[in-house]
């Protein structure tokens, strides 16, 4: 399946162009004098793209179909990693993310590879950690868990 | 004479040249790790250099600064993420030439291009200093405006196939900038509810994400096999020495791009407010707009990063002139060192030159003699990286680059909201790079558009006071802004010239 790139990307410039422009609150002249320019200026570039799009065309290949399994679920255990952390602390939620991934990309899941895996993921973690706080005295998020 | 052969005897004491083996590789590693600046890595740095004479604190914080740029090349190059936001552009190119098998050739193309960098860098903070200060001073908000708009310019430079989707990706990234508070007037804006934004959009977590988390998730589609297979499929992925040979040949091949890349980062560091993250853009543009074969760039000339890698090392020296010859901190660097002249009962400034002039060239030649232990370090610690990257297993890879990004841009900050921001604009930067949207111009706009913003503001401000009633007069009387505005309109017009120059030629 082919997309029209200056279609679709043009939406996505008029969208951002809307966030921006429904958020400007009550600022001064001089906080909103750069600002307003610019979201005119994403507007007209948006709008400019979509009429690019009908009027000369540029097609790409469908990104939907290029993520397969293995793409997706590192997609989706990177969110995971990232809104867990906050929860779960940075170690917990780290060391079970890179686990999980490894896991997940492994052309062979056995029990050598998992152990080998969770191996690679506490060193990992607790390497940066022990760095990063003792040393470095940049501290993670504890979450309920440690 | 006496005083710089002086200055060469204290530098090249056996203490000092040891603490620079050891601080260089450390330097590297801070430079090489996302989000971990060479600015954090200074300042880490700074508290030890109190217990240390002078003349040895300085010394490692040149040896520190230099190895911590140089790093920053290093993911750029192997897997498309710059270390530091110096080495942005280093990744148009460098990346490319990795995909190619080319990595250890462009490691080796960067430390001869370093050297080069490095030293003209080093001559012009010597021999320079005050008169280029001086013309740095000159500039106020009004250049400071026409300056990013200059920069804006080379937009069409790094836009890839559609003009139109690099500039609306560029005013994507001045928007972004926009977000927390307002630099003239204080207003709050554009944080949806989201307080850690008041502070703003941190620059590494919007660079981790437009470059480097796109290229995770491609590599994870393909995770048999290690990365050096699944990146170089369809290459010969060339040897040590066959790669210095050619790295040397790549760097020296235009001696033109050479010094034209060190005047450009040095002058642009000079400037308060600007560096290496603007240099090695504008260096970038410039060596495509020269080429003859401009449609090669992006695709793994190594011009390209000999541009960069030239310019960025050459701002390194640019950043400490205002600092030394006058006393102004240009760049945030120069601000942790500024800290620690002072503590060290150095008053930055002409009395630096007068009452302290041993120190302030022993200082200033040290340059020389880090930028050539960096470069020479630096070739075996590239080789050394790119073996561990390339032999690393995809399903290692994967979660590990994940994890550096993770720590890096929460690092900056302290602030978890900043890894948020910086996975969003990874899938953000992935979906964009599919509708044919290059990076360079969205963080091109970020990196700016505080520059722009701030001086078109503050110019204001000053046009009204002058000329109540014609604020706007003031941005195009100015002689250096007349000359910039020039210089803007050619480099914007340049590329339709050049284009119409080809199609003729055809």
């Amino acid at each position: 399946m082919m997309l029209n790139s200056d279609l679709y990307g043009g939406l996505v410039m008029l969208v951002f162009a809307a966030m921006f422009w429904f958020h400007i609150g009550d600022f001064t002249k001089f906080g909103l004098m750069f600002p307003k320019v610019i979201i005119v200026l994403l507007a007209v570039t948006g709008i400019a793209l979509i009429v690019k799009s009908k009027i000369k065309p540029q097609y790409v290949e469908s990104f939907i179909k290029e993520i397969n399994k293995y793409m997706a679920a590192t997609m989706l255990w990177s969110l995971i990693w990232v809104v867990s952390a906050n929860y779960v602390g940075f170690f917990v939620a780290s060391t079970i993310s890179m686990w999980a991934i490894q896991w997940t990309l492994s052309d062979e899941r056995n029990l050598k590879t998992t152990i080998l895996s969770l191996a690679v993921a506490i060193g990992s973690v607790f390497v940066i950690y022990y760095v990063f706080t003792q040393y470095l005295y940049i501290f993670f998020p504890q979450g309920f868990l440690f | 004479m006496g005083i710089f052969l002086d200055a060469f005897i204290n530098v090249l004491a056996f203490k000092n040249l040891a603490a620079m083996t050891l601080l260089i590789p450390l330097g590297m590693m801070a430079g090489a790790l996302p989000g971990f600046t060479a600015t954090m890595a200074v300042a880490i740095l700074v508290p030890f250099t109190f217990a240390m004479d002078p003349v040895m604190g300085l010394i490692c914080v040149s040896a520190v600064y230099c190895s911590a740029i140089y790093g920053g090349a290093f993911p750029a190059i192997l897997i498309n993420t710059p270390g530091t936001p110096s080495s942005i552009a280093t990744c148009f190119d460098g990346y490319p030439m990795t995909l190619q098998g080319r990595a250890q050739e462009a490691l080796f193309t960067i430390a001869f291009a370093s050297l080069v960098g490095g030293f003209i860098g080093t001559i012009g903070l010597i021999a320079f200093s005050l008169p280029l200060a001086k013309i740095a001073l000159k500039f106020g908000p009004p250049e400071y405006f026409w300056v990013s708009i200059f920069g804006l310019t080379i937009i069409a430079g790094l836009s890839g196939d559609s003009l139109l989707k690099g500039v609306a990706g560029g005013i994507l990234g001045l928007l972004i900038s926009t977000i927390g508070i307002a630099p003239v007037g204080g207003d709050v804006r554009f944080t949806f509810g989201i307080s850690s934004f008041q502070g703003g959009v941190e620059l590494i977590s919007v660079l981790i994400g437009f470059f480097c988390i796109p290229e995770v998730f491609k590599m994870a589609r393909n995770p048999v096999g290690s990365y050096l297979k699944n990146t170089s499929v369809g290459s010969t992925v060339e040897g040590y020495k066959e790669a210095i040979f050619k790295g040397f040949r790549n760097a020296f091949a235009d001696v033109v791009n050479l010094i034209r890349s060190s005047i450009i980062g040095l002058f642009v560091g000079i400037l308060p407010g600007a560096g290496g993250n603007i240099s090695n853009l504008i260096a970038y543009n410039e060596v495509k707009r020269a080429s003859k074969n401009p449609e090669s760039f992006g695709k793994g000339n190594p011009q390209g990063i000999v541009a960069t890698e030239t310019a960025d090392k050459a701002t390194i020296m640019g950043s400490f002139v205002p600092l030394l010859t006058l006393g102004v901190p240009g760049s945030p660097v120069a601000a942790v060192v500024y800290g620690a002249l002072m503590i060290q009962g150095l008053n930055p400034g002409p009395e630096l030159f007068t009452k302290h002039a041993e120190i302030t060239y022993t200082f200033m030649t040290s340059f020389f003699v880090a930028t050539a232990l960096t470069v020479l370090i630096g070739m075996f610690a590239g080789v050394l990286f790119y073996q561990i990257i390339m032999r690393l297993p995809i399903r290692v890879l994967v979660p590990g680059i994940l994890l550096l990004t993770i720590v890096g841009s929460y690092a900056v900050r302290n602030n978890f909201m900043d890894v948020i921001f910086m996975l969003g604009s990874g899938y953000l930067g992935y979906v964009l790079g599919k509708l044919g949207f290059s990076p360079g111009p969205v963080v091109l706009g970020l990196v700016l558009g505080p520059i722009a913003e701030k001086g078109l503001v503050q110019g204001y401000l000053m046009g009204n006071s002058i000329s109540p009633g014609m604020p706007w007069i003031i941005f195009f009387t100015r002689p250096i802004s007349i000359v910039l505005i020039v210089i803007s309109l050619i480099s914007a017009l340049w590329p339709f010239y050049s284009a119409r120059r080809r199609r003729r030629a055809a």
